[in-house]
Order: C-alpha cells, then sequence, then structure tokens
C-alpha cells in the first residue's frame, strides 16, 4: 500500500470509558469496568483502519464512544469537518451532535435486532432523511430507491418489510440506511461477523465499492482477523481496553512486534490443509477489566514475561516508522507473522 | 483398532420439517461414512441442513422434523472377556426415538456438544451434577464412583482446579471453561464417535485454540471418530481428515481434505473455497462472492438446488433432472452433471 497522506479526518487522544460497578441497596460504587482506558489513534480520509480483538476487548464501545452513542468518560475525539473546521466530539451539545452526525454513521453487527421489524424499508432508509429534514415526500422516496440500487437491492422492495430478507440483504439495509445522509465517515461495528462467508465476500466487497466510490472512510470493528486483513489499510489491536499494537495491514501482519498479536495470528484456523500447524496456544484467558492485573495486562499469559512486564505497563511507541506497540521487548523479540 | 472399520454409515438420509407453511427438506439425500477413530467434517452454510444431520444420527430432531427416509447404520463393537471384538449393526432409522435402545447409544456410545455452552447447559445444576447424570446413566457405578470420574474428566480437558470447579454452576464459568465442561459430560462414557456441533463458533480465536488443541489431544488418546459440524474451513483443514459439504440438505461433495481444499470438483465447493478471505495468502483486492442468496426452503428450484448460483449451469440439464451422485475416484463424490461419464 502507497503511504497515506490524505489529510487527517479523526484522532483520537486517551479516550476512556469507565462503568461503574455498584452493589448494595445505595448502589454505591464499588469499582469500574475499565472498558476502554487510554486509547490513541488516528485514522486519515479514505482509509479504513481495522480494530481487532477479543470480545470484551473494547473494540465496540471504542467505536460507540466516538459516535456518541455512549458517553465516553475522558479523553479527545478530534473529527475535522469536511470544511477543515476540527471539532472535538465529547464536548459537543446534544443539539450539535445531529448536525454531525450527518457525517458520521454506523453500521451494526446484527442484521435482525438493528432494524425496526414494523418499518417498511422506505421508513428505514428513509428515516435519516425526514429525521434530518434533508427531503421531504416524493423525494425521500426516489433517494430511498437510489440508495437501494446503490447497494445492489431492488427498488421495487421499498414496501416490504425486513423480516422479508435474507441475513445478507438486511445488512445491504443497514448499509443503505447509513449511506442515506452521503456520510464521510463510517463506523462499520463487525457488519460481517453474522453472515455466511459466501455472502460475507458479497458485503465486503460492496464496502469497497462503496468506498472507492464515496471516498469513504471507514472504522472497521471486527474479531475476525482474516477479514479485518482483506479490508483494512491499517489495523489496530486492542486488549483489555488498551491498544497493544498499531501499524499498516502487511507490516502488521508479516511482522508483529507484539506477543498478544503474534498469538491472535497463530490462533486463527488456517483453510489449508497442508499449512504447517505450528500454534501458539495461549495459556489461561483474557484479563478481568473490572481487576486488571499489574504491569503489562497481558504478562500472565505471555510466553516472553520477563520481571519488568510484571511490575511496569509499557507505553505504545512507535518503533518503526507508523508502527507503534505497548511492548517492553518489542525491539529484541522477533515475533512470528502470517507467512512463518 | 482397525482404521477401516466403519462407524457409521448413512444412506440417502431425508429429514423433512412439516410445517404449516409448507415441507422445509432440511435434509434431502444425505450419503457419507465414519470410520472408527476418524475425524469427519461437515461443512457448508447456515440452514444447509447439516446440524440436522447431526440430530438425525442422535434421533433428537426437533418437532415437527422427521427422518422420513434412509439409513444410518451404527456399528457397535464390544470388547468381549478374551479380547475379541464383536460387531454388532444397529439401524437408527428403525428405532424408537423414545426407546431404551436409542437412549444407550446417545451419550453412551456417540454423544454430542453443542454450539452455545451456556443454553445447553442447565443453569440449575452444577457441572459436577450434569456429568455424574451421564455416567450414572451409562455406567454402573455409585454416586461417588461417578463424582470421582467427573472431577477426573474435568482435569482431562484441562479444567483449572477440578475439585473446585465440579461444584460451580455454568454461570460460574467461562465460555471456554463451558465448552471444557461441555466436552467432559460429553466423553465420560468413551463415546466411540463425537458429534461436534460448531463447538468453537461462540469463541474468541485464542480459547477456539486451546479447545480444538484439546479436541485433537482427546480424540488421539480416545480412539474416537468426531464428526465436525462448522461452517469454518478453517477448522476443517486444520481438525479433519474427511469432509462433506453440503448444500440446501443434500451432499454434494465428498472427498479428503487435501483433495478437497487442492482439488475440489464440484462448484459449489470452488465458490466456498474462493469467498473466504485468507490470513496467510496475498491480499487480493476483490473476493469472488457467490451471486445470489440461498434459495427459499420452501421453494426449492427444480434440479439441483444450486443452479440459479453457478457458474458452470448447464441450461437445460442442471434446472430438470435430480443430479446423482457421480463418483470421480474411489473416496471422492460430487454431486454435478459436470463429472457425469
Amino acid at each position: 500500500m502507497a503511504e497515506n497522506t490524505n489529510p487527517m479526518l479523526l484522532r483520537v487522544n486517551n479516550l476512556v470509558k469507565h462503568f461503574p460497578i455498584r452493589r448494595g441497596f445505595l448502589k454505591t460504587n464499588v469499582g469500574a469496568v475499565r472498558a476502554v482506558d487510554g486509547v490513541n489513534f488516528h485514522i486519515r480520509e479514505r482509509e479504513t483502519l481495522g480494530l481487532v480483538g477479543e470480545s470484551g476487548c473494547g473494540k465496540t464501545t471504542t467505536g460507540r464512544c466516538i459516535m456518541r452513542a455512549i458517553e465516553p468518560t475522558s479523553g479527545e475525539v478530534l473529527y475535522t469537518r469536511s470544511n477543515g473546521e476540527t471539532i472535538n466530539l465529547p464536548e459537543l451539545e446534544r443539539d450539535d451532535l445531529k448536525d454531525l452526525r450527518k457525517e458520521i454513521q454506523m453500521i451494526f453487527q446484527d442484521p435482525y435486532s438493528s432494524l425496526n421489524p414494523r418499518m417498511t424499508l422506505l421508513q428505514i432508509v428513509g428515516e435519516p432523511l425526514t429525521v434530518t429534514k434533508v427531503a421531504h415526500g416524493r423525494e425521500v422516496e426516489e433517494r430511498v430507491a437510489q440508495l437501494l440500487r446503490i447497494v445492489g437491492l431492488r427498488p421495487e422492495y421499498m414496501r416490504r418489510y425486513p423480516h422479508a430478507f435474507s441475513g445478507g440483504q438486511r445488512q445491504r439495509i443497514g448499509i443503505a440506511r447509513a449511506l442515506a445522509l452521503n456520510p464521510r465517515f463510517i463506523v462499520a461495528d463487525e457488519p460481517v461477523s453474522a453472515l455466511d462467508v459466501s455472502i460475507q465476500a458479497q458485503v465486503l466487497n460492496l464496502l469497497q465499492d462503496l468506498q472507492a466510490e464515496y471516498g469513504l472512510t471507514y472504522l472497521f470493528v471486527a474479531h475476525d482477523l482474516s477479514v479485518v486483513r482483506h479490508i483494512s489499510d491499517r489495523v489496530a489491536v486492542m486488549y483489555v481496553g488498551k491498544l497493544v499494537e498499531m501499524a499498516a495491514t502487511e507490516e502488521l501482519y508479516y511482522t508483529p512486534l507484539h506477543p498478544y498479536t503474534e498469538a491472535l495470528m497463530s490462533s486463527v484456523p488456517k483453510p489449508d490443509p497442508r499449512a504447517t500447524k505450528r500454534r501458539i496456544i495461549l495459556e489461561g484467558e483474557v484479563a478481568n477489566p473490572a481487576n486488571p492485573p499489574s504491569g503489562c495486562y497481558f504478562h500472565p499469559r505471555c510466553r516472553y514475561c520477563i520481571d519488568i512486564c510484571k511490575e511496569e505497563e509499557p507505553e505504545l511507541l512507535e518503533y518503526r516508522p507508523e508502527h507503534y506497540a505497548k511492548c517492553h521487548r518489542a525491539e529484541e523479540l522477533s515475533l512470528r507473522g502470517v507467512g512463518g | 483398532m482397525n482404521d477401516n472399520q466403519l462407524l457409521l454409515k448413512v444412506r440417502d438420509l431425508k429429514t423433512y420439517f412439516f410445517l404449516e407453511e409448507g415441507t422445509v427438506h432440511a435434509i434431502d439425500g444425505a450419503d457419507f461414512d465414519i470410520r472408527r477413530g476418524e475425524a469427519v467434517g461437515v461443512v457448508g452454510e447456515s440452514g444447509c441442513g447439516k446440524s440436522v444431520t447431526g440430530q438425525s444420527i442422535l434421533r433428537i430432531v426437533p418437532n415437527p422434523g422427521e427422518v422420513v427416509e434412509g439409513e444410518i447404520t451404527f456399528y457397535r463393537y464390544e470388547k468381549r472377556d478374551d479380547g475379541t471384538e464383536v460387531q454388532e449393526v444397529v439401524d437408527l432409522t428403525a428405532l424408537d426415538p423414545r426407546g431404551d435402545e436409542i437412549r444407550s447409544i446417545r451419550g453412551g456410545e456417540i454423544s454430542m456438544v453443542f454450539q452455545e455452552p451456556m443454553t445447553s447447559l442447565s443453569p440449575v445444576h452444577t457441572m459436577g451434577q450434569q456429568i455424574m447424570e451421564a455416567i450414572i446413566l451409562h455406567q454402573k457405578v455409585d454416586e461417588d464412583e461417578a463424582r470421582r470420574r467427573a472431577i477426573e474428566m474435568l482435569r482431562r480437558v484441562g479444567m483449572p482446579q477440578p475439585e473446585s470447579t465440579v461444584d460451580s454452576y455454568p454461570h460460574q464459568l467461562s465460555g471456554g471453561m463451558r465448552q471444557r465442561g461441555m466436552i467432559a459430560m460429553a466423553l465420560s462414557c468413551s463415546p466411540s464417535l463425537l458429534i461436534a456441533d460448531e463447538p468453537t463458533t461462540a469463541l474468541d480465536v485464542t480459547t477456539e485454540a486451546q479447545i480444538l488443541q484439546l479436541m485433537r489431544d482427546l480424540q488421539q488418546d480416545l480412539g474416537m471418530a468426531i464428526m465436525f459440524i462448522t461452517h469454518d474451513l478453517g477448522v476443517i483443514a486444520e481438525m479433519t481428515s474427511r469432509v462433506v459439504v453440503m448444500y440446501m440438505g443434500k451432499v454434494v461433495e465428498g472427498a479428503d481434505v487435501d483433495t478437497l481444499f487442492y482439488d475440489p470438483k464440484h462448484p459449489y465447493t470452488r465458490a466456498l473455497l474462493n469467498s473466504i478471505p485468507r490470513l496467510g495468502h496475498d491480499k487480493s483486492e476483490r473476493l469472488e462472492s457467490i451471486k445470489g442468496v440461498v434459495p427459499d426452503p420452501y421453494n426449492l428450484p427444480p434440479g439441483c438446488p444450486f443452479h440459479p448460483r453457478c457458474a458452470s449451469f448447464m441450461p437445460g440439464v442442471c434446472n430438470v433432472e435430480e443430479v446423482p451422485n457421480f463418483v470421480i475416484e474411489p473416496g471422492h463424490t460430487a454431486r454435478c452433471f459436470l463429472y457425469a461419464d
């Protein structure tokens, strides 16, 4: 991939989301689940950043905090609008958000629960248009017909309800809704993980076509490393609320710097019976984000752990150009990527 | 033990669901064999009938589903005291699904691991109680001995502190631990066949790697056969030696795993293999997707059910006649007219 020198679209600085744990009659605060715990990354225009990690690592919460679907505890989300103005999303008033959401949209994971079963396609896809008052009456219908055509559905279907459609078609409906307001930036939260492989390929291709056609920028949240590799320009890996590594896709997959990334990639079953089966099996389980271990959160499962890892938390540093890792031993280890 | 001994033979199996809206042909012609100690994969997309195949073997097809045709022959091997083995043949389709004989097979000789460990375990019984139930039902042991065996089994599947986890409830355990508990339960009576229905789909990749490793070790140590039902071609490639591919209730191709991945014959298998993004391969710009959608199960197309989506569709042939199974070479079959003699 050529070096991306497009202007910056989004810069996330030290994003934190703690969910309080309340116990007892008085609901006193007894602690917090550190779902997102100081995350930093940036996305340039027309770029796809893949955000991967296992369940509970905070990848979905990160996406939702950027959308302000949930309110972040602290941190900055600097978004550059099409007119060049940079705004900090968490500081925005509720009323101004509606205007902004014309530019930032979301695609959800489950195409069954994210579409209202009592609304027709016209209502579902047309709702963003009527809510923001950009179109009325006949115009809405025309725009919905156009949107359905863009995502590969027949406009004649617009008076039908979601139950009449398969999973892949429903995901297309969700994509049409997200496109309704001509957004610049789309947070796609596991958009293909509920779909069968042959349908997955159709939706991934559609997302790529739309990006090329409309110059979209994606934050692609997913747990499937092969899907993320296929669609992303750069990939960020999360573990227990923190970013542990971020780099250009091929660099990350071939020369990872963090032991967790290495283990994650070696865990994926490869669809090739002749592939060598040298797996790294991680011991134990993902740390509890309400009670994380000391030092580096990954150290109890890390096979390269040394004393300093147990005591001191490493910082996310740029070890190679545009390649960030959060590991004390990033420089000395030579880890195995997907090639090895 | 002879590896070539048949354990299970499925011939022309048909399982239909009789619903008000019509009849769903969930399985409409499935043929395959499982040999002793062998890992066989059943792969396909949702709705292709792969889970119902497992349920049909155990005769636990939910209402209003019924096995309407075909044979499922199960070969029981019993060791006599003098060391010789006797073989007994049972046709599972002929058994009463609520009768004693299928009950002694179910959980004893053929057991099952389900996809979602949270919904398939009882929330009001401890792990130990659930494992002991199977042991007491199938083996003549008292409660203390059953508990001892349950703890031993939990240790065998890598459960930490088995002496205390035996008394924990499923909600106290993580997803991976629950799946280990479920495997312990399934293996507690040393079955000769384990049906694993998407055993790792609900798990994260690092936990999935642990569970697959465990199943591989157990299969080698205990010499049981495993039928892996999954949609994940990666799991198939790593875990099985033979594979059957299902589409709309039919086994469309069957081959050993290497042939299936390197020399697939059926257009559906080929398309399926081309549509997956692969980790180890070079990133290509576009994935080859299969056009169209899976047909409506109430309204199947005539002839080959794949013909509306098929790249090698032959008008006048594929959409007219029912496709028989063609043998390409011994051990490799495809249900496609491209391979008619």
